[in-house]
């Protein structure tokens, strides 16, 4: 196949929930036919509703759920379902960074032993001085060297997702999944964090998959964005495609719910499209495409006919019966 | 004997374990409970106690007295006597000697059967807790089958069985002790491991020993120390209760049940045979109570910068 680093095909992800008092057993399909490349290098945005499956995709790939279908490739190798030291060696070429930077340290450990527990689960590359290491993994990720000796809770916010960060980069990893990393963090916080990541990325040349909900953090980071409904990714393309042209209904709902405190001159205005209504269920989806409800486009075909992924003819790839040129403009 | 769950087990682990105790902070709250601080003193007092039980008691524990010790008619002598401060027991036993090394039983009895019990509660918590799925579904349904006999009944049983000795009587309490904490710790650690610094560990690729050695185990110790401590209280009574039911401690050998068992015979006639043993055990074990509930308030006072 391709060289991608991360090669997603049709993962599927679903929960059971056994039956209780008052209630069934359910599955709960939290994602359903997502498929992705990931270029060395570059990054993937995932957008969408909480909810969407963004998170599941992420502790997927990371082994905390397993898939039930579909397959994972990283590095051409196929790594789906993984067990054992097998997994433990691959959780190394893959890290992730967590949403809430209060919770993802251990508060009891310091942050020396923190990075010093993650430095010694290294296979290759053995430092010679584990301790000269973590003042370099401190050095990177802009933190001063004392902060070596502090425990989390003498840390704000954002160091604290710097050390998260730091602990990341010491197993020497390709991709870093950030699910929310920045979410919990102050504006000019968050600006700093990921204005850090960027840096590394080119420095260390990272791969990052880039879960958000916030669009303003995805058009700042992503290269690429994806974009998610109930377990689908209803819209995925390059980071212009899907902000300047976007195809999908649901693409465009989200975009017109950004805040813009700026008036910006965009030479396409988008037109407004406001949703109504909740997410519906993801144990029963509904029938179709998934979105019809809440759709202003949704006509009879799209009540019974699930759109397949298909590109339109502004490069990106979406799923939706009228992604097309003429009936954007039409509509418009 | 209570099965009251103590407050520390219930609360969110959040809260727990995460802020340092410092001596000063332990001191301050002290001050402010002065019945944690006399129990502990009593506590110290009482283990000092039973650690020189050999220098301390006038006589030895098991030796008859029948000349002296007894009176004309051959009852017990009463408190005060000369030579025997706290009197003497039916048999002319130095009462003061039998209730020093008696506290040495209740404190061993109390300290390792509970601290056995506590050790495997833990263990099977943890591990229940942290695996879950059918390693935990077999694990607690042996906690439920055990926490289901009325204790006594089966602590009597389990020493019918065996033969009555303290070893036996440590084995069969910290046998059937571990089933509460069992069930609290599962029920925190449930709680603990989907916290993200737990699953960032597990990214990370750690082994599953080392995160719960290291990342869930410190967590837990707050909880575990108190209760323990309210534990040991319980321990003894149990310990007390055999001991009176005559399937405790053997005899000769001093134990507070068991001159309690003995007191109540004499009840009429040497009353000082049932209370003064009677008023040790109420004192250890409030003092134990009282040094759990000040724990378990002084680890869980959840300060705003306690994360």
């Amino acid at each position: 196949m391709s060289t991608s680093l991360l090669e997603v095909n049709d993962l599927e992800v679903t929960f059971r929930r056994s039956a209780g008092p008052g209630r069934k057993a359910a599955s709960v399909p939290a994602v359903r036919g997502v498929s992705f490349q990931l270029e060395a290098g570059t990054t993937l945005g995932i957008a969408g509703e909480s909810g969407s499956g963004k998170s599941t995709i992420a502790r997927t790939l990371m082994g905390i759920n397993t898939p039930s279908g579909g397959s994972m490739n990283l590095n051409g190798e196929d790594v789906t379902g993984l067990k054992g030291r097998r997994l433990a060696e691959y959780r190394q070429t893959m890290q992730m960074i967590f949403q809430d930077p209060y919770d993802s340290l251990d508060p009891r450990m310091t942050v020396s032993q923190t990075l010093l527990e993650a430095i010694k689960l290294r296979k290759t590359n053995k430092p010679v001085s584990p301790m000269a290491e973590v003042h370099e993994l401190l050095d990177k990720v802009g933190l001063s060297r004392s902060f070596a000796s502090r425990k989390p809770r003498e840390l704000s916010g954002g160091q604290r997702q710097r050390v998260s960060i730091a602990r990341a980069l010491s197993v020497d990893p390709r991709l870093i999944l950030c699910d929310e990393a920045v979410s919990a963090l102050d504006v000019s916080v968050r600006a700093q964090v990921l204005n850090l990541l960027k840096d590394l990325q080119e420095e260390l040349g990272l791969a990052y998959l880039f879960i958000s909900h916030d669009l303003s953090t995805l058009r700042f980071m992503a290269d690429y964005v994806g974009i998610m409904y109930l377990g689908k990714i209803v819209e995925i393309g390059t980071r212009d495609e899907i902000f300047d042209r976007p195809q999908h209904p649901y693409t465009r709902a989200l975009l017109s719910a950004v805040p813009e405190p700026v008036v910006i001159d965009r030479t396409v205005r988008l037109p407004r499209v406001r949703l109504t209504g909740e997410p519906p269920s993801s144990t029963n989806p509904p029938s179709g495409c998934s979105f019809h409800p809440r759709c202003p486009l949704a006509q009879d075909v799209c009540r019974t006919v699930s759109p397949a992924a298909r590109p339109t003819a502004s490069g990106q790839v979406a799923a939706c019966h009228f992604a097309d040129p003429e009936l954007v403009v039409a509509e418009s | 004997m209570s099965e009251a769950i103590p407050a520390a087990a219930i609360v969110d682990p959040a809260e727990l374990g995460d802020k340092p105790v410092r001596a000063r902070e332990v001191w301050r709250s002290l001050t402010r409970d002065p019945a944690a601080l006399i129990s502990i003193i009593v506590l110290v007092l009482l283990a000092l106690i039973a650690l020189a039980a050999p220098l301390l008691s006038p006589h030895d524990p098991l030796q008859t007295f029948p000349d002296q010790g007894l009176g004309p008619q051959g009852q017990p002598l009463p408190p005060g006597t000369p030579g025997f401060l706290l009197g003497t027991d039916a048999l002319g036993r130095d009462l003061l000697s039998r209730l020093i090394y008696g506290a040495q039983v209740s404190l061993i009895i109390g300290i390792v059967a509970n601290g056995l019990a506590t050790a495997f509660g833990v263990l099977v918590g943890v591990v229940a807790g942290y695996f879950g799925g059918v390693v935990e579904a077999v694990l607690m349904r042996i906690t439920d089958v055990v926490i289901s006999f009325p204790i006594l009944l089966l602590c009597t049983a389990l020493i019918a069985v065996t033969t009555r000795s303290t070893v036996n009587v440590i084995i069969v309490i910290a046998l059937i002790y571990w089933t509460t904490l069992a069930r609290i710790i599962r029920g925190m650690v449930v709680s603990l491991k989907e916290r993200e610094f737990v699953v960032a560990s597990r990214t990370l690729g750690l082994s599953h020993r080392t995160i719960m050695w290291r990342h869930i185990l410190p967590h837990l110790v707050p909880a575990i120390i108190v209760y323990t401590t309210l534990g040991v209280a319980s321990s003894i009574l149990i310990e007390s209760a055999l001991s009176f039911l005559g399937i405790g401690v053997p005899i000769p050998q001093a134990s507070w049940g068991q001159m309690i068992s003995d007191g109540s015979t004499y009840f009429q006639i040497a009353p000082w045979m049932l209370f003064i043993p009677g008023i040790c055990l109420i004192v250890t074990v409030m003092a134990f109570n009282l040094v759990g509930d000040w724990l378990s308030d002084m680890l869980n006072s959840s300060t705003p910068t306690a994360r």
